[in-house]
């Protein structure tokens, strides 16, 4: 009879300290999340975001994202139109997993850089400020793009070469470097840029471009002390 | 003394609908004692109830009304499942583990000491004569070998108490003989054992009572020297109580 | 609980044929063919991400860690179904269960000692799985040990063994395999749901709604508290201490609330 008695009050009073306990862990959830992370009409506009929330995968779907992002840049036929969904598709990847830093670098590199569309550059830098607090990388992408669109070629030099001394660094921004430097500095100073990158950069695109670049430059007669960048080059 | 005492015991099937209404009745009003060391067999047709009374007594059922002891204490009390064996009609076992392995098992729950165990397993398989598939998993097993092996597992604990729900169905004759063979060594040995079977031949050789289920309901008890004193043998003992039944109430049952 | 009060011969006993059940289950688990060719198929999924991985230029370590996770919970999730189906077909359709349960041992300790048994096939499972993933990543040229990745990958398995104990729940109450399997799909998905609902709720008027969505929230097993797949790039996280332990306490309870219910219901059933 006891028994009878003793096991639902206990089971009932268990389900109580569960609910608090959960109702704890979800605030803990709520307060570490932003809320915008939770049913934002924008986190869910496509099924398949639903569905990686529904799985809890949102940062797949994320990648998933990006593949299409990806092929839809490298597709050539886009060109001709300026690539003009660029930034939805971005939009897209950053809804889905607000947390994918790398889109934000890469996907406002490419607007502000190779497509001078600064606006909507700054906007998704911005949105991956607000998403990523603490992840302060971002804002110097932001200066630099700010320091680029007011055409202030120093400021966002420095801002780039902060940059580059973080290992997830686009691999594009080596190369936007690269050439600025062609420009800004003399061609010995950029001639030493190229040879680092050839030697160091983790990117075969980077490499290639610099070893060009460098052969360019020689055939040129472009560099005072040539001898002592073959020695660099041969080390 | 009696191991098993029935009291009006009814056991009605529930439909799986929402509101649990009544389906049928299986079986109605039994009482039925069997007594220590004697072999009982339940004799009915298909459908009369046999296999609802076999799992009424062992818990698999629960009672709609009416009681049912064994060894004076109920079911559900572990000792007394302790000292019970049960054979079920075509077993399924595991088919990834091993022979020894699901004896191993069954010995574990019977609380069969770690020391004995593997004794009693070997002598399990010997008497069973499924010694050279101790190593053998049991979906290589015929059908045959894994009635067998329901025997074995069965008598892993020395019950006192044996039920067997158609001990010989899917065995050869030889199994038979060999089945009967033990079944005889182990009532010698003063154990009681209630069993249900349609092969009348064997339960005539083996039983010292026999009943005959007619519709849920208990139609006769008779010790079987009262049978073989007024029939000529217990299919023709069988067929009177049946026919005499169809009689009483009017219902023939359909063949199934 | 009552069984602290037995002698400790009898509580030993309890202990050894739980032990039995729980070893009965994971041999069957672990030899059927089903669950080793699911094996193959994570192994070769987790190589298919290596590749895949390709398409996501710069990217391709997270992609690779994303799929790997999502790998572990999602074969996790078919281990548990695959078994619970297998066990349930045995037990209803083949009757294996009556063999067993009109011997000497309580319900509740069958139940306990097949829970047992499938989260000690889970824990192989998932172990495998982590060391291909980890063996994949160290192949990308990256750090395998990295803690909260590690402790994701826990926090998937604590999350697995309160669907267990869900799954055996559900596999009392149905009727049939395919219904079984197909509510535990369900409570899966709604339970990662249920977090997004109930933020939905706080801003939400109508009460009815709100009521619904409670009930689903508090009755369900809340996935995302478990999920740290999420959150493994965020510099804030789930990974605290405090949280571990909020987490933890909340599985616990769950898994004995669900299987307190289970061998209820399971000593009711007739066979």
């Amino acid at each position: 009879m006891a028994k009878k008695i003793t096991i639902p009050l206990l089971l009932v009073l268990f389900f109580f300290m569960m609910c608090i306990l959960n109702r704890l862990g979800t605030n803990y959830i709520f307060k570490t999340q932003p809320s915008w992370y939770f049913l934002n009409a924008h986190s869910y506009k496509k099924f398949l975001h639903i569905l990686g929330a529904g799985f809890g995968m949102r940062p797949l779907v994320g990648d998933i994202e990006y593949i299409s992002f990806l092929q839809y840049y490298g597709d050539k036929e886009n060109l001709t139109n300026g690539y003009k969904d660029l930034y939805k598709y971005i939009s897209d990847i950053t809804d889905v997993d607000p947390n994918f830093t790398f889109a934000y670098n890469y996907g406002s590199s490419i607007l502000a850089w190779n497509l001078q569309r600064y606006d909507e550059a700054i906007a998704i830098i911005k949105k991956g400020i607000q998403y990523n607090p603490t992840y302060w990388r971002l804002s110097l992408y932001l200066g630099a793009i700010m320091y680029k669109q007011k055409g202030d070629s120093l400021g966002y030099m420095k801002l780039l070469e902060q940059s580059m001394k973080f290992e997830d660094h686009p691999s594009m921004l080596e190369r936007i470097l690269g050439n600025i430097y062609m420009v800004y500095k003399t061609p010995d100073e950029a001639a030493f840029y190229w040879v680092k990158l050839y030697k160091e950069s983790k990117y075969k695109e980077s490499r290639d471009l610099a070893y060009k670049t460098l052969q360019k430059m020689i055939s040129e007669k472009k560099i005072k002390d040539i001898n002592k960048i073959i020695d660099l080059l041969n080390k | 003394m009696n191991i098993i005492e029935i009291n009006n015991l009814t056991k009605t099937y529930k439909a799986l609908d929402f509101w649990k209404r009544d389906r049928y009745t299986a079986i109605k009003d039994i009482n039925l004692e069997i007594k220590k060391g004697e072999v009982f067999g339940l004799l009915g047709l298909n459908g009369a109830g046999k296999t609802t009374l076999m799992k009424v007594i062992l818990g698999l059922l629960y009672p709609t009304s009416g009681s049912v002891s064994i060894f004076g204490g109920s079911i559900q009390d572990m000792q007394v499942r302790k000292r019970i064996g049960y054979w079920s009609e075509l077993p399924y076992f595991p088919k990834y583990l091993k022979t020894s392995e699901l004896l191993d098992y069954f010995a574990e729950i019977f609380d069969v000491p770690s020391d004995q165990r593997k004794i009693k397993i070997q002598e399990m398989l010997e008497i069973t004569g499924l010694s050279a598939k101790k190593n053998e998993r049991i979906k290589n097993l015929s059908k045959g070998m894994q009635g067998r092996l329901g025997l074995a597992q069965a008598l892993i604990n020395d019950p006192d108490l044996l039920l067997l729900d158609e001990p010989m169905s899917g065995l050869d004759p030889l199994g038979h003989k060999e089945t009967r063979d033990i079944l005889i060594n182990l009532n010698k040995k003063g154990k009681t054992i209630f069993f249900n079977s349609h092969i009348l031949s064997e339960v005539e050789k083996i039983c010292d009572r026999v009943a005959v289920l007619y519709m849920g309901t208990l139609a006769d008890v008779k010790p079987i020297s009262a049978v073989q004193k007024k029939h000529k043998n217990l299919e023709d003992y069988f067929i009177s109580v049946i026919n005499k039944e169809v009689m009483k109430t009017g219902v023939r049952p359909a063949f199934t | 609980m009552c069984g602290l009060l037995l002698p400790e011969y009898q509580r030993t006993q309890r202990v050894k044929k739980i032990i039995a059940v729980a070893d009965y289950i994971f041999k069957q688990s672990f030899r059927n063919k089903i669950l080793n060719i699911l094996i193959i198929f994570v192994v070769l999924s987790m190589g298919f991400s290596l590749i895949i991985s390709m398409l996501a230029q710069e990217s391709e370590l997270k992609m690779v860690i994303d799929f790997g996770l999502f790998a572990i919970e999602i074969f996790s999730f078919l281990t548990i179904a695959l078994s619970l189906s297998v066990q349930m077909f045995e037990e209803t359709e083949l009757k294996t269960v009556s063999m067993i349960i009109v011997k000497p041992i309580k319900r509740f300790e069958y139940i306990i000692g097949k829970y047992i048994g499938i989260i000690v096939t889970l824990f192989w499972n998932t172990l495998f799985m982590l060391v291909t993933m980890m063996i994949v990543i160290k192949l990308k040229g990256a750090d395998p040990w990295a803690l909260r990745m590690m402790l994701a990958v826990l926090y998937i398995f604590i999350s697995m063994c309160v669907l267990t104990s869900t799954a055996m729940l559900l596999s009392v109450v149905t009727t049939s395999v395919p219904s079984c399997i197909i509510s535990l799909f369900f409570v899966y998905i709604l339970g990662h749901l249920t977090v997004n609902l109930k933020h939905l709720t706080e801003q939400m008027q109508n009460a009815a709604a709100k009521i619904g969505i409670d009930i689903i929230y508090y009755i369900l097993p809340n996935m995302e508290l478990f999920n740290l797949k999420d959150k493994v790039y965020t510099t804030e996280g789930l990974f605290l201490p405090q949280y571990f332990v909020i987490m933890l306490g909340y599985a616990i309870i769950y898994i004995a609330i669900t299987l307190t219910v289970s061998s209820a219901i399971f000593d009711k059933k007739e066979f």
